[in-house]
């Protein structure tokens, strides 16, 4: 079964690759235009990333509403609603 | 419009080029000299665009942006950096025959296999023509005019031109001007197959009795074009001047060229002109020799007509180059260039038994020459023509 621990080491993976950034600044207050250089393009492009890979779909304008790493956590978690650590 | 009261005298300050016959200029000269393989799609061996771009940045630019950036990059190292000019008078005039067709059709795929919602937000910004000159642009902060001319397989030449034109006009200071192509897709290499453009065996042969269509290739090539005074002031090196330069169009068909060669006859002696100078001031014609029979029996006419018979001698480098398209026209001036600097025309490579037909004096070993004015020629489809009259320093 998938756990948020999962789903949280399996973004952070995607995350890095896709931004090329390094795993270490993907911290929950980290801001994704200012500390991973994340432009409108790049936030689409991400988005898609994100759906193909935890088989979920995010509203049109999902990647509008985020500021942080954390807020991605948040909205990926929400969706994918996968049950939270026993 | 105001024209401006004096033009200003253009130099070439810089060079950098990425081909099949090499990348970096000492790799491209020798090349040019350099027998090949026969290959009817010439690309760029091995070519890593990791020194001048991230592996983010090159994921979302096209092939052909990556020789823009890197032949524009080594340009302003050859003339030894940036010039120190207000950058809002820096230019870009970067010219391109098809654009990022290579991402359209990858996109094309994912459209058919993944649907509409997961075509890349990046295509657009990829496969715009416009996108080298506008990554050169962001990439130096250039702030001046950064334009992309597509004039197919003239497109080089006419930027080169148009780029000496801004800095003629007093309009720039500094212009990086040149073309880049990467085209190369299964679907352009099937339509030059079917219009039967493509050699057949790829053997380039540029007016050889035997040559039957042109290898396809790609590339850049970008110049660095100076004000004169301001580049002797400040010490630069100079490879040569922009003496001139002249479009016409043949208005007579899409592919084909004007019987005879009379457009490019016009446009050679409209470039003279420009230049101030006469037929028997020209040393040596960089031909658009692609190899292709209609090509090359129009523009060896319009040699013959301009300079008389054998009264010049012809280099084409597309023998080993191959044609690459929107940057031929650069790569060739690159290559001018470079023979005022060796004292030495390129062979025409590939070429073995010239085409009686033709009366003109083909270069078929390297020669060795005393640098003076040489025309260069590109011609596209479309009826476009191009020629540009470059100097020694």
């Amino acid at each position: 079964m998938t756990t948020t621990d999962d789903l949280s080491q399996q973004l952070l993976e995607l995350t890095a690759e896709q931004l090329s950034v390094a795993p270490a600044q993907l911290v929950r207050d980290a801001s994704l235009a200012e500390d991973l250089g994340l432009d409108s393009l790049a936030a689409i492009e991400w988005g898609m990333a994100i759906e193909d890979a935890f088989g979920i779909s995010m509203p049109e304008d999902a990647m509008e509403h985020v500021s942080t790493y954390g807020d991605v956590q948040d909205l990926v978690q929400r969706l994918a609603a996968v049950p939270t650590q026993a | 419009m105001r024209a401006p009261a004096a033009p200003r005298r253009v130099v070439v300050t810089g060079l950098g080029v990425v081909s099949p016959a090499g990348t970096g200029l000492d790799a491209f000269w020798k090349g040019l000299q350099t027998e090949v393989e026969p290959a009817r799609e010439r690309r760029v061996p091995d070519f890593d665009p990791s020194p001048w771009l991230s592996g983010k940045q090159a994921r979302h630019l096209d092939r052909f942006t990556h020789f823009a950036v890197a032949a524009a990059a080594m340009a302003l190292e050859d003339c030894g950096g940036v010039p120190e000019v207000d950058l809002s008078r820096a230019g870009v005039q970067l010219g391109t025959g098809i654009g990022g067709v290579g991402t359209l059709e990858t996109q094309v795929g994912v459209l058919a296999a993944r649907g509409p919602g997961r075509v890349s937000p990046f295509t657009i910004p990829m496969v715009m023509p416009n996108a080298g000159a506008a990554t050169v642009s962001l990439r130096h902060g250039f702030r001046g005019p950064s334009e992309t001319l597509t004039t197919a397989c003239a497109a080089g030449t006419h930027s080169v031109a148009a780029g000496a034109r801004m800095v003629a006009d007093g309009r720039c200071d500094v212009v990086l001007a040149g073309g880049a192509e990467s085209s190369m897709t299964p679907t352009t290499v099937a339509a030059f197959t079917v219009m039967t453009a493509l050699s057949k065996t790829g053997v380039s042969q540029p007016f050889d009795v035997a040559r039957h269509g042109f290898c396809i290739a790609e590339g850049a090539a970008v110049l660095v074009l100076e004000e004169r005074e301001a580049a002797l002031a400040r010490g630069a090196r100079v490879y040569g001047e922009v003496l001139g330069a002249a479009s016409t169009c043949d208005a007579h068909h899409i592919t084909a060229p004007s019987p005879g060669g009379v457009g490019a006859a016009a446009c050679m002696r409209l470039a003279l002109d420009d230049a101030e100078l006469g037929a028997g001031d020209i040393r040596a014609v960089n031909a658009h020799g692609t190899s292709t029979p209609l090509n090359d029996a129009a523009e060896a006419t319009a040699v013959t007509t301009v300079f008389g018979p054998y009264g010049v001698p012809v280099s084409s480098i597309k023998g080993v180059t191959g044609h690459g398209l929107g940057a031929a026209g650069a790569l060739e001036a690159a290559s001018v260039l470079l023979s005022f600097v060796h004292r030495e025309l390129p062979p025409t490579m590939g070429t073995t038994e010239v085409d009686p037909e033709l009366t003109v004096d083909v270069v078929l070993a390297p020669r060795a020459w005393e640098p003076g004015p040489t025309i260069s020629n590109s011609f596209g489809f479309g009826g476009h023509n191009g020629s540009l009259v470059l100097g020694p320093a």
